[in-house]
Formats: C-alpha cells, structure tokens, sequence
C-alpha cells in the first residue's frame, strides 16, 4: 500500500471525522475520565457465552 | 462420535496450537520449540502437525477450530483509537493498516491457507473472544465445579481485564475492562522503561523487584506519582491510564520516555546497561501497585460472583509473587492458575470453549486439575535418543534400573555438579517443570552464581525456582498448599532462614545476592521469597523419584530447577537441542531418559557459527 494513499486516509479522511466526532463528544477510548470521579470504570456485560458468539470473527 | 478440536494462537506472540478430543487434552506445544524461534508470532504449522499427529487425526477428523480471538473486532478497536488520538497515531496506522489489508482482514481465509499445509479438510472455524480464550483456559481445566473467573493481561479486541463466572460448562463475563486501560501494558510499559524487552522482561522486572529497598521513601514517593500521574485506580480495581504518559496506543513504543524521566527523575534504561538501585527501587514501585490491583480486583470478583475460588489467565497471572500475596490474603478459598497463562494458552481456552461453548458439551471435573501437569508436548524414546548419540559420536551409559540412575544424579547433584534433565513429554506454557529442566543443588553457596553466568548466560540478578517434592513442602517453605506450575511465591519457612546482616538493605546488589539468607541459598530470593514447584509422586513420577533419591541420600527434598535453555533461546524440545545445549555451556552432566552423559567423556564439539548469534536476546 503506497505512502501517499496512507497518509491521504489518515490526514485526508480519518483526521477530519476524528475531529469532528471529538467535538460532539465522541470519547471511544475515555480519555476524559481520568481522575474525573471515582466510579467503577468497568463495563458491565452480564452475558453468558452461547453457541452464537463463537461463529463470527467479528 | 469423538468431538476433536484444534485450537489455535497466532499473530500477535507466543503461538500455540493445541488439541482436545472430548473435552480432554491430548496435546499442547508454543510454535517456538519447534522454530527455535523465541515466542514466534506465526502460524503454529509444525505445532499443529504435533498435536495432530499426537493425536493420530487428520484436519478431516476434525469437528472444528477454534481461533483465540476476534480478528475483526480487534480490527474495529483499532479504528476506534485513531479516532480517539488523531492525528496522533499515523506511524501506526501505516504498520498495520497494510497488514491487515495484506491478510488479516480475512483471517479464515488467512488460516485455510496454512492449514491446507497440514492436509485435507476444510473444518469449520470458531473465533471466541480473547479474553473468552483466557476464562476457557482458566476454568475448564480447574478443578472448580463453580469459579470466580479474573483474566488480565496486555489486550485483546477491546477487553484487557474481564471479571467472569463459571458454572459447570458455562462461562458468564460480567464486568470488562477496555483497552486502551490495562494493568498489564502498565506493567509492560515499567519494563521497557527499566530497561527490559516488553512481552518477554515482565519476569525479569518482577524477579528485580526484591532487590527494592522497601522502607525507602523513594519507593513510597515513586507509588504515590504513579498513583497521582500515570493509572487512577478505582475502589473495585477497574482503571484509567493517563494517556499523555503511554504511547503504545499509537506508536510503536510503550512509553512518552521524557515525560516518564521528568516524573521519576531518572533517565529510562538503555538495554544491557547496569541496573542501579534505581531501577530496583522503581521495579518495587510497581510491582506493589500491580499487587494492590490485582487484590482490589480479586476482592471485586469475590463480592459480585460469591464464589470461594478463584481461577486466573491473561499474562498477569503469571506475576506469581502477585498471585502468592492473594492467596495469603485468603480473599478466596483456593486459587488455581492455567500454567500456560499468556497467549499461548489462548489456543487451549479457545478449543474449550469451542467445545463446551460453541458445541455445548457438558464437562467434567477433574483433580488435582485436567492439565496433566503440563506435560503435553513431544517425548522421544530410546531409539530417537540413540540416533542422536551415533550422529555426534556421543558417549553415555543407559541405565535399566531407574533407581540406580536416580542414585547416580542424586550424587552428581550433592556433589555441586549441574545437571540437564530431559524427560517424557515437553511441558505445555513458559515454565520448565521438571522435564526440560536443569539441575542444582540448592544448598551449594555458589549455585546461583554458576547457573546464572555459566550455565544460562543470563543476567546475574536473577532468581532461580526450586521443585521440592510435596512431602516435604511445609519443611521448607511457608505454604500450606502444593504449587505445582511455579506460578505462586511464598517466604521460605522460618526455621530455614539465617540472621540478615546489619545493613542488609543498604547493601549494593549483588552483595545482597550473594549473602547466605537460608540453608537453600540458591532458591532463596534476596527478601526471602522463593517461587515453587511443588511435585508429586502421581504426576512427574520420576521427577518425584529423583528428588526423593536426593533427600533420602542427601537430606535435601528439594533442587534447584532453571529451564532447559541458554538466554534467548525457547526450551529445548528434542534430544538434539538437548545435547547441544549441554555441549554450548558449562553444564556437568546431561540426562535423556535413561541416558546418562558426562561433559569430560564427550567428543570436541564443532559448529560453523557462533552459537551465541543464533538466539536473540531476550
């Protein structure tokens, strides 16, 4: 894959959303809780396995 | 009809492949022994072949494969931090994004292709999550009907901490921690900062540690900055990293190195270079943080789950000085470790879970555990050992009587000789346990010493472990339970231990090292604390035998046991990397089977190339 094609995708196209989205709030790797409050910063599954979660590799 | 199932590992470290019929483990080996190459990332072809052939099955019997994680999920994680840090993380980007348009995009596509290298058969693939692979790994083979399940480590798709259940053939997550927050790349980033190589020197950062001096205010100062600066660490054990500090999200190394010298006012250390006490103090620093995590999350998992044992995987479980802590606090009943905790054993959760999981057999526990102690890689009979002697022109004697060779080493070992000890099948995991193994007695003053620079050629801070036969345990150290995968540490006994000279603590390193602390100086750390195999008659019988012997006619149940290889090297996998192991170092003597060799009676050995070059430090 050419260097110029990854930084048109990078600089050109996922910069910009990234911007964007940042200023609508988007935090997708919560950045923004750092010493913010002292909650729990798991995520709460409560799943139990079954068949169906083993089949795609998505 | 046998329900058999290969499991995988692969492309990120320490492939495996692994495999099940019915639930049971038939076999189980890291690429790497087969390579030579040390925790080699790719495609675990002739590991594969291994446990296929061990198995006697071909890909067409198969009822499936089950794969340690989710690529395309992993791939979606990935695209979620560029969006969370750019423009930071171009470097990055321009690394993997070609990789995985090169290939890992269609990871099933990627694995077809391999596997038609091992024969016909186009078995269905199954994709659990990573950390799923982690719980498989920890529960199935525990001997729990019901379990608190904790997995840590670096990363997987999204999840670096999961807290589970295990109930029966069932695995429920119920809490997750999400990349970019994780314990284990917090402890890998203090690796690489001290100095060490991540993914590999977690050990050696763990095994320095003691060496802190823990009434220092420095260590308290330095605690409190990576409390105040680097990781929030909330009252359950769940955590957030400050970002502005770590660059591995979108760089290609794990830590912002001036930032981390301006916090703790020391420069990061250049690989090889000497370790100050520093570094110690720092290495101590960490560890203590990691420990008080690891105990808050343990304490979480108890109260959610109300389970009285916990079972633990993910690379954070092989801190075992961690581990021994939480079982003397005695949050959980008992506590149980997959031996193959780090990715490796990925490829064994993964086919356990493909099979109670996805395949939705029942299971059935098994005591002490369905692990078998290990054991479950490659052996090699008398014929196999015989070639290799006639191809070196090697000189042994064969014993009929394995009693009368267990005498011979026993003597050999009391006589401060080391000894190689290649027996039955290879173990399955990072650790040496009694069948790739070599020898010590670990009362000799000087053992320590000569392993670590003449045998090992490795740094010479480094602890070494003892077996000790389960009967005599509680005689040597304090631990009121067997540890039979060296994954718990525990002081040794009182009784053992010899007064501290005044000024211990201030004294320089290796001084302190080499300071007689107990009557087994060679397995006792620099604080006391031992990392422990303990083994039994049932599981390592002529392992068990051996040290017997030692203790009957020696009066020591115990040896020192250091893995089969020199540094950088994966441990030794067949009679050939054995005898040329042996024949590279100062190794005394060298055991297969029932072969025994004597270094004095072996022709000259000639290679090409310099043996060192061949493996990479690690």
């Amino acid at each position: 894959m050419p260097k110029s094609l990854l930084l048109a995708l990078f600089y050109g196209v996922l910069t910009p959303v990234a911007l964007i989205l940042r200023r609508m709030g988007h935090d997708p790797m919560k950045l923004r809780q750092w010493k913010r409050s002292t909650r729990s910063a798991f995520v709460d599954r409560g799943h139990r396995y079954s068949a169906r979660d083993l089949q795609s590799p998505r | 009809m046998s329900d058999i199932i290969l499991g995988l590992s692969a492309y990120y470290h320490d492939a495996a492949a692994v495999l099940i019929r019915n639930g049971h483990i038939v076999a189980a080996a890291q690429e790497e022994r087969f390579s030579r190459v040390k925790h080699d990332a790719g495609f675990p072809a002739n590991a594969a072949r291994f446990v296929l052939d061990r198995g006697g099955v071909s890909l067409a019997d198969l009822a499936c494969v089950a794969f340690y994680d989710k690529p395309r999920l992993k791939l979606r994680r990935l695209i979620q931090t560029y969006l969370g840090f750019a423009p930071q993380g171009f470097r990055s980007f321009a690394t993997s994004i070609p990789m995985w348009f090169g290939g890992k995009m269609d990871m099933q596509a990627a694995i077809y292709d391999r596997l038609a290298e091992l024969g016909a058969g186009t078995p269905d693939i199954l994709f659990p999550e990573h950390h799923l692979s982690h719980a498989a790994s920890a529960f199935y083979p525990s001997p729990f009907e019901e379990a608190a399940i904790l997995t840590v480590d670096g990363g997987g798709e999204w999840a670096t901490t999961t807290i589970c259940k295990g109930v029966g053939a069932d695995i429920t997550v119920l809490k997750e921690l999400r990349f970019p927050h994780s314990l284990g790349l917090l402890y890998s980033a203090f690796t690489a900062f001290c100095g060490f190589r991540v993914n590999s020197g977690e050990y050696k950062l763990m095994g320095l540690a003691p060496y802190g001096n823990p009434d220092s205010p420095r260590v308290a100062r330095w605690k409190q900055a990576i409390r105040d600066e680097l990781v929030d660490v909330r009252e359950d054990g769940s955590l957030y990293l400050n970002m502005d500090y770590f660059n591995y999200a979108t760089g290609t190394t794990m830590c912002a190195a001036s930032r981390w010298e301006s916090l703790f006012g020391i420069r990061m250390r250049p690989q090889e270079s000497e370790i100050t006490q520093a570094y110690m103090d720092l290495a101590l620093a960490i560890q203590q943080v990691t420990e008080e995590v690891v105990s808050r999350l343990a304490e979480t998992a108890r109260a959610i789950t109300g389970c009285r044992n916990l079972v633990m995987a993910g690379g954070v479980a092989l801190n075992c000085v961690a581990n021994g802590k939480l079982l003397r606090q005695g949050v959980f009943d008992d506590i149980w470790v997959q031996p193959a905790a780090g990715d490796a054993g990925g490829a064994l959760g993964a086919a356990l879970a493909a099979h109670h999981i996805g395949r939705g057999r029942s299971r059935t526990v098994r005591r002490p555990d369905a692990m078998e102690g290990a054991y479950l890689g490659p052996e090699f009979g008398g014929d196999a050992v015989e070639r290799m002697v006639h191809r070196h022109g090697a000189s042994c004697t064969r014993y009929d009587d394995f009693s009368a060779l267990a005498d011979n080493v026993a003597d050999l070992l009391a006589q401060g000789r080391v000894v190689g000890w290649f027996q039955g099948r290879m173990e399955y995991g990072p650790r040496a346990l009694g069948n790739r193994s070599i020898l010590g007695d670990p009362r000799h003053p000087e053992m320590q010493k000569k392993l670590n620079l003449k045998i090992k050629y490795r740094e010479g801070f480094r602890p070494f472990a003892p077996s000790v036969m389960e009967e005599e345990l509680d005689t040597w150290f304090d631990l009121d339970r067997p540890s039979p995968y060296m994954l718990m540490v525990a002081p040794v006994a009182g009784g053992q231990r010899s007064p501290l000279p005044d000024g211990y603590e201030a004294m320089p390193m290796y001084d302190r090292l080499y300071v007689q602390r107990s009557t087994i100086p060679a397995v006792t750390h620099v604080d006391n604390s031992a990392r422990i195999q303990s083994v039994s008659r049932a599981t390592n019988p002529r392992y068990w035998e051996l040290i017997s012997t030692f203790s009957r006619r020696h009066g020591c149940g115990l040896v020192v046991n250091t893995s089969f290889n020199v540094r950088g090297e994966p441990i030794v996998c067949t009679p050939e990397d054995a005898y040329a192991c042996f024949m590279r170092t100062e190794m005394d003597c060298l055991v297969i089977g029932d072969h025994l060799f004597h270094k004095q009676d072996q022709p000259p050995w000639e290679e090409t190339a310099d043996w060192r070059e061949l493996f990479a430090l690690d």
